[in-house]
């Protein structure tokens, strides 16, 4: 066998517990070794997203967020550090990603997503995670992941909400046929609990490891829907546009 | 005969309503196109304009859900059946 299709003692080691999981084992171990994952923005929800890859075992996080670590990033924001506060962002989730598990590569991209640079980073990965605050970025990485094929998991929250939306291009639903324009309404600023974040990133990755490897069953197809305020969880039925804008019929160009 | 129907409203909407849930009761024969504009324009404000855009159509960008299906926004002819759980989402983007 092909040693790069077998798991070292230190992984076995690591991953023991993981690999216990009914439907998993050493071949969805390998799978997730030999895939390399894009994450956008590292805020509360994109950074629990790259700490609960790298736990995982992950074999490659590119990790794209621009700017300076605030004061006011720290409520959510949990692979950065109060010494980072006044650096960049990039340098601090680098640090930490790397301490939790050097087994894994880090690559830190000090730019957030954009026209010219999505396609790029898109391009280097088996899977994107999109956790931009803005739309107007994660309608550029949903354009960049369709044209290319790759799966893509859109998270997330507000207040107390989250949602999760994973994308498998040309069969399921993408995020245009859903926003067939830039909602208007959205904001910069928006209400945060730490945990609520968290959670989002986290149901998040149990989508995006489904895809990588085939464990449980994907929900695909769905947006998975929350409230954390009365514990309300439901899926619901998204249906694909054939009139879409990007992975349809349609020749606009959404969030362009 | 009135169609009553339960309402659920997420994101910056139900921030606007000030509650989640609502049963709503429209005539028989309504649309989700006649529930959305019935809301809007019995509630007012910002939660009318979070709907509604200038001309005072319903916005595309709201996620229409009716017994969990997503509903696109060019089937807001879809006609409503008594005891139907509408859900109206406001896009969200929070990271």
């Amino acid at each position: 066998m092909n040693p790069e299709d077998m798991l070292s003692a230190a992984d076995r080691a690591v991953y023991a517990w993981q690999l216990d999981l009914p439907g998993f084992g050493e071949s969805a171990q390998v799978k997730l070794r030999r895939s390399t994952a894009l994450v956008s923005r590292c805020g509360g929800v994109g950074g629990q997203i790259a700490l609960s890859l790298a736990a995982a075992g992950i074999g490659k996080l590119v990790v794209a967020h621009a700017g300076d670590l605030r004061p006011d990033d720290l409520n959510r924001q949990t692979l950065m550090r109060h010494e980072g506060i006044g650096h960049p962002r990039t340098e601090s989730l680098a640090a930490t990603l790397r301490a939790f598990n050097p087994g894994i590569e880090v690559e830190a991209v000090a730019e957030n997503a954009g026209a010219d640079n999505a396609p790029a980073l898109v391009a280097a990965a088996d899977i994107v995670f999109s956790a931009a605050p803005l739309f107007e970025e994660r309608f550029h990485l949903n354009r960049a992941a369709v044209r290319q094929g790759k799966p893509i998991v859109d998270c997330a929250m507000y207040g107390m909400e989250g949602q999760v939306i994973p994308v498998i291009p040309g069969r399921t639903a993408c995020l245009a046929c859903l926003y067939p324009e830039i909602p208007p309404h959205w904001r910069r600023r928006f209400p945060v609990l730490g945990a609520v974040a968290a959670l989002t990133g986290n149901l998040g990755v149990i989508e995006g490891i489904k895809l990588l490897t085939g464990l449980g069953t994907s929900m695909a197809g769905r947006m998975i829907y929350f409230d954390a305020a009365e514990m309300r969880w439901q899926t619901i039925g998204l249906r694909r546009e054939e009139s879409c804008a990007v992975c349809g019929s349609g020749n606009g160009e959404v969030g362009a | 005969m009135a169609l009553r129907i339960q309402m659920h409203f997420t994101g910056q909407l139900a921030r606007a309503a000030g509650e989640r849930e609502r049963v709503l009761e429209v005539p028989d024969g309504s649309t989700l196109g006649d529930l959305i504009l019935a809301l809007a324009r019995g509630e007012g404000g910002e939660f009318a304009s979070l709907l509604l855009d200038a001309g005072g159509r319903p916005r595309s960008t709201t996620l229409r859900v009716v017994d969990g299906q997503q509903i696109p926004p060019g089937a807001d002819g879809l006609a409503l059946e008594d005891g139907a759980e509408v859900m109206l989402m406001t896009p969200i983007a929070g990271g």
